[in-house]
């Protein structure tokens, strides 16, 4: 194989769609708690949680939906805690994100052990997982079709949340009482909003995307839960939000470009190269990408001066 | 004068003690409502580091990464950054200990001194590229110190895999270190070595200078108000870069004192998570260094505690993580006793005025 | 005489601790009038006015509104009545376009979307009835200063407000911005809004406000009907000052010129010329009083000698050597020191022991070293004098700076900034909001300063302080140096008072 033939394949870039799909959800989560004015630190320890919730939620439920929805609600009840602790205690976001983390860690490990009696992974437990979905029509397309057709229904939910969330967002009354109490609380509450109820709106919303995520690394990257699988893509995801300006779609294509990085670590596996080493790439990408970014951010300011 | 502490500490020290309690209040319920055995579970948790030499000299032994890894967290958040690559440079402290010592093969100690250095020096270069990334290009050093976590754990397996690897052992296992390339037992019948003499050393380094040095003042201005830094002439972006590898330096070093002091090989295949320890190691000894032993001491024992609970009982190891959690969100949580805080405000400035009319 | 529409009458408050910033305050406003509030800073407008949308609590008197007794709990309580204030620091949400902004907390909906066509169509509609040219598709963020007042005059428009208050309005926008301005304010007059101008500058007041209530130093000093007033008069009631305290100093002798600055001139990030084309020299054993209203580059001058600005353009020679574009801390070694506008911002912190802030500026000086060790008897001898020789009241040394009441922190300030023996202090706003002892010392030390043969440069917005302190001042407005007298005590507060509010500026000046 090629280095060319890396990228010119049709599996290259639906591997890429593959695996952009769980930092989208962190992406997407990140996005909503900072547009409510709430650090987006926490994120990475709530999918860790979600991503145990969904395959022992789809056990006892006996759907994956069932699974989708626990880890969705675990996924709210850790925003919230973050919220309480970081808005009402007045603890210091990166310490809350922290223990968080550490908690989510710590937690889905002893649940493991609890549940399965194993504390690697929730294989045992033989969850459900969410179906893929080949479209009809576009999935016999050449080129296109393999690359678009056959994915999770999550990354089809990803997709469409991106565009829904621009619409909440800019469209509807609500979306544009939480950016103007995220971006100037004194100017919100000066014409009579309450803050915090908009701040609990975004907690909600923020929950069920870290939730999403955390279970499509679990029912549908893999069928089950192992222990730290979330390998900072809620941090990966943080990075992407503030290259895409909080703006969704410019959010995706930053997604996509760490989709990119990733999907080329395993593709370059297959050239038998070091895989250790090769795993660095995406983490490589993001520190160069954010530096960039933040570089080019901090020069314009000096410019305008 | 008679000096006396400032109120605040009072404050901290009230809710710490209650984080403490409240989390192994939280413990104590979780094991109570799974366990079959609760009480000799709890028996184990609570006594089981006391019950023999052996056990205790495990809590003695756990810690010294403890020590180094909460000091490097102390002085990388000191000038107010959040610089989590202690967890990587503690990572990349061991690997660069293995590489030099099995590289180099000096005669003796000498081979052990410069392979415990090669791994400080390791340490602070991966503490150093997030905060000079901060200060060149303003990058966020959270996600960009996160990511070199990754890095380091991925690079040091590949380095280690690469050309340190012992075929005839598990995988990701280094060869043996050379004769002599380890940290000496100092009790009978423990495993606690000069590690933990060591540790001790970097406590009072530390503890001089960030308490003795122009640095440490400055270090600590600028974490305070950088404004007011800038403004009485002091350079706080080399003030930061300089704690950044200080910070790196202890991590690093801790790294290699762990490798040498309780392995003879090198055999992680994935972060220790040390450096996440320091976090609470920093927060409950109130960010000041002298007080990290004893930190270290009290953490030490619940993880020495929660392993024996563990092998005798159905509860995992991974309770304490759930204490610790508990421990760092509700010290940090400043708004609980603020109320207290304000009462005795207002009661110390109307002595103070009671002073101010006695002094006329 | 009109329909009253708001009496505030006897309004006194009295904050907690103990500064009273009203003391029995009567404004009188009628329907359909512009009613200029006027008075010098501190003297007592925006509390009076935080009183009137609830932000505060009044300690005694009372507000009528329309006849009624209006007991305020929340500015949103006042909107409701028809009452709106256009802030000074602009209410807006830089990110959002303007008819977001407008309509934000009452958007017209369509099912459980917003409304947009109708938001964009209320706002045109707005803007076409009073003449308030915005483009509302425009985002906050991007627009000029003039067209986000603009917004926020809509924005209160728009909630129905009858009675507007627009806090110093002018101070942020150019002159065409401002006759626009005024051109829309006669025209919401005419259509029956009645509107609280609060400035003070005396030719915007003459030229659109029916009356005029002054208040100064918490006090209504006088209200007259502009129809019967002269610049003078006015001026006379703002800047007429009551002496509380006086300072005893022996007669200046000048040595030779410690401080050149030419042609220094600086322009913000926001592109605003914040110092224009500055020049004036100062010497040794003299205290130079920069005298202005605030806002009009005193702080920046004070802060660019100081090297906060290194790209500053001109020159600024400290005996005879160019300090511009150096260092802070090789400023500090040639032998300046700054007490700076803001004690808890930039001159101390807050959660560091008083000798940590006392010795910050000289923490590398080997004085206070031992073989790179800190020395910590010297420093506690070196912090506990200073904390003596300056009368700080504390419990020692030991206690974090931030338990300090506002004149002891000022105090540890200006003590730090005093140790380093300096040859030029530059002192900005150095007795703001501290009690009369601390104040009444550090004229003292000021004056010693000038006594033994070092150069003070003081920057206050307190006219009383410069002309009681100062030997010669120099009057900025807009930027520029509007007057510089060399005896201070040859000129009379009137004088400064026509130069600090822009009626007067020297064309020849005798520096």
């Amino acid at each position: 194989m090629s280095i060319w033939s890396v990228f010119l394949s049709t599996d290259f870039f639906f591997t890429s769609i593959r695996l952009m799909t769980p930092i989208l959800f962190a992406a997407l989560a990140c996005m909503v708690f900072s547009k409510g004015g709430i650090d987006p630190i926490g994120t990475e320890g709530i999918m860790l949680s979600c991503a145990l919730a969904g395959p022992v939620g789809g056990y006892f439920t006996g759907s994956a939906w069932g699974g989708v929805a626990a880890a969705m609600t675990v996924g709210i009840v850790l925003a919230f805690l973050f919220g309480y602790f970081t808005l009402i205690l007045d603890t210091n976001p990166v310490l809350a994100g922290i223990a968080l983390n550490t908690l989510s860690g710590g937690l889905t490990i002893f649940m493991t052990y609890y549940l399965t009696g194993n504390k690697g992974s929730t294989q045992s437990l033989n969850s459900p997982v969410v179906a893929n979905i080949h479209i009809p029509v576009i999935e016999s397309i050449p080129v296109i079709g393999p690359i678009v057709s056959g994915h999770s229904i999550l990354t089809y939910v990803s997709l469409l949340l991106t565009f829904l969330l621009t619409v909440f967002f800019w469209k509807t009354p609500c979306g544009l009482r939480i950016r103007a109490v995220g971006e100037n609380e004194r100017s919100a509450a000066s014409v009579g909003i309450n803050i915090m109820k908009y701040k609990y709106i975004s907690l909600l919303i923020a929950g069920c995307l870290a939730g999403l995520g955390g279970a499509y690394m679990s029912m549908s990257y893999v069928s089950m839960f192992s222990r730290d699988m979330i390998a900072g893509r809620g941090w990966i995801g943080m990075a992407a939000e503030s290259m895409g300006f909080g703006i969704p779609w410019k959010v995706a294509c930053s997604v996509f470009i760490f989709g990119m990085a990733d999907s080329l670590a395993i593709r370059l596996q297959m050239l038998n190269l070091p895989t250790q080493l090769i795993s660095c790439i995406p983490y490589v990408v993001t520190i160069i990408a954010i530096s960039i970014y933040s570089w080019q951010r901090s020069r314009v300011k000096k410019v305008k001066k | 004068m008679k000096t006396k502490k400032p109120l605040s500490g009072y404050i901290e020290m009230l809710r710490m003690m209650m984080a403490i309690f409240i989390s192994l209040i939280i413990v104590f319920a979780i094991i109570l409502l799974i366990s079959n055995e609760p009480l000799s579970a709890l028996k184990d948790f609570v006594i089981g580091p006391f019950t023999s030499l052996r056990r205790f000299g495990n809590v003695i032994e756990g810690m010294t990464p403890l020590i180094f890894t909460g000091l490097a967290v102390i002085v990388l958040f000191k000038p107010g950054l959040y610089n989590l690559a202690m967890e990587g440079a503690f990572f990349m402290g061991m690997v660069a200990a293995c590489a030099a010592a099995l590289t180099f093969g000096l005669p003796g100690k000498l081979n052990l001194v410069v392979a415990m250095l090669a791994a400080a020096a390791a340490g602070a270069v991966v503490c150093f590229i997030p905060g000079v990334l901060k200060v060149k290009t303003t990058a966020n050093e959270l996600v960009t110190s996160l990511m070199m976590n990754y890095i380091c754990l991925y690079f040091g397996l590949w380095v280690i895999n690469s050309f340190f690897y012992d075929p005839t052992q598990n995988s990701s296992y280094s060869y043996k270190f050379p004769e002599g390339t380890v940290l000496d037992k100092i009790i009978e019948g423990t495993r606690i070595n000069q590690g933990t003499i060591l540790a001790l050393i970097a406590v009072f380094i530390i503890w001089l200078v960030l308490r003795k040095t122009p640095f440490g003042f400055k270090a600590g201005l600028v974490g305070e108000n950088n404004n007011m830094a800038d403004y009485c002439g002091i350079k706080s972006g080399n003030v930061i870069l300089m704690t950044q590898i200080v910070g790196g330096l202890l991590a690093g070093f801790g790294g290699a004192a762990q490798l040498f002091g309780m392995f003879e090989r090198f055999q992680y295949s994935a972060l220790p998570g040390y450096g996440w320890d320091g976090v609470l190691i920093a927060i409950v000894a109130r960010r000041k260094a002298q007080y990290v032993p004893f930190a270290a001491l009290f953490l030490s024992y619940l993880r020495i505690g929660a392993d024996i609970m563990s092998r005798n009982s159905d509860i995992p190891f991974e309770i304490v993580n759930i204490i610790q959690a508990v421990m760092v969100l509700l010290i940090s949580a400043t708004a609980i006793l603020s109320g207290v805080k304000k009462k005795l405000i207002v009661k110390e400035t109307r002595e103070l005025e009671a002073l101010k009319e006695g002094g006329k | 005489m009109g329909n009253e529409i708001l009496r505030m009458e006897n309004i006194t408050k009295i904050y907690p601790n103990g500064v009273m910033a009203n003391k029995d305050v009567n404004l009188r406003v009628e329907e359909g009038e512009i009613h200029a509030l006027m008075g010098e800073n501190g003297a007592g407008k925006s509390t009076l006015m935080k009183i009137l949308f609830g932000d505060e609590e009044a300690t005694e008197g009372q507000i009528f509104f329309r006849g009624e007794e209006l007991k305020p709990k929340s500015a949103s309580d006042t909107i409701k009545l028809g009452i709106g204030m256009v802030h000074q620091h602009f209410m807006l949400v830089d990110s959002l376009r303007v008819y977001e902004n407008v309509v934000l907390g009452m958007e017209p909906k369509k099912g459980i979307m917003t409304d947009t066509k109708e938001a964009i169509r209320m706002v045109q509609e707005t803007a076409e009835k009073y003449n308030l040219k915005v483009d509302p598709m425009a985002v906050v963020g991007d627009i000029s200063v003039g067209q986000k007042q603009k917004v926020e005059i809509l924005k209160v428009l728009l909630r129905g407000a009858k009675l507007l208050i627009l806090d110093e309005p002018t101070a942020v926008l150019t002159p065409q911005e401002t006759q626009e301005l005024f051109e829309q304010l006669i025209m919401l007059k005419e259509n029956g809004h009645t509107i609280i101008f609060i400035s003070h500058k005396i030719r915007e007041v003459m030229q659109i406000c029916n009356n005029i209530t002054v208040l100064r130093a918490g006090k209504t000093v006088g209200s007259m009907s502009v129809a019967n007033a002269t610049e003078e008069e006015i001026s006379r009631f703002m800047v007429g000052r009551d002496v509380v305290l006086k300072v005893n100093k022996k007669p200046a002798r000048f040595g030779e010129v410690l401080l050149e600055v030419k042609g220094l001139s600086y322009t913000n990030r926001e592109g605003r010329r914040l110092l224009d084309n500055v020049s004036f020299k100062m010497r040794k054993g003299q205290i130079l009083g920069v005298a202005g209203v605030e806002g009009n580059g005193q702080n920046e001058l004070a802060e660019a000698i100081f090297g906060f600005y290194p790209d500053a353009s001109g020159s600024i020679k400290f005996e005879g050597k160019e300090i511009l574009g150096t260092s802070i801390k090789s400023i500090r070694e040639e032998g300046l020191s700054y007490v700076p506008e803001d004690r808890i911002k930039t001159g101390a912190a807050g959660n560091i022991p008083i000798w940590g802030n006392l010795i910050a500026d000289t923490i590398d000086s080997p004085k206070l070293a031992k073989k790179g060790l800190l020395d910590y008897k010297e420093i506690h001898r070196k912090s506990r004098q200073l904390i003596e020789d300056f009368a700080i009241l504390c419990k020692d040394d030991e206690q974090e700076a931030g338990m300090l009441s506002g004149g002891n922190m000022q105090k540890v300030v200006v003590a730090r900034e005093f140790s380093s023996d300096p040859k030029l202090l530059i002192a900005n706003q150095p007795t703001r909001g501290i009690d009369v002892g601390a104040n009444e010392f550090i004229w003292k030390k000021i004056v010693e300063q000038r006594d033994a043969g070092k150069g003070v440069m003081l920057v206050s917005a307190d006219l009383n302080e410069v002309m009681e302190l100062s030997d010669s001042i120099l009057v900025m407005c807009d930027g520029h140096v509007a007057a510089y007298f060399e005896d201070a005590s040859a000129v009379t507060e009137l004088e400064l008072g026509n130069y600090m509010l822009g009626l007067k500026k020297q064309e020849e000046m005798p520096i």
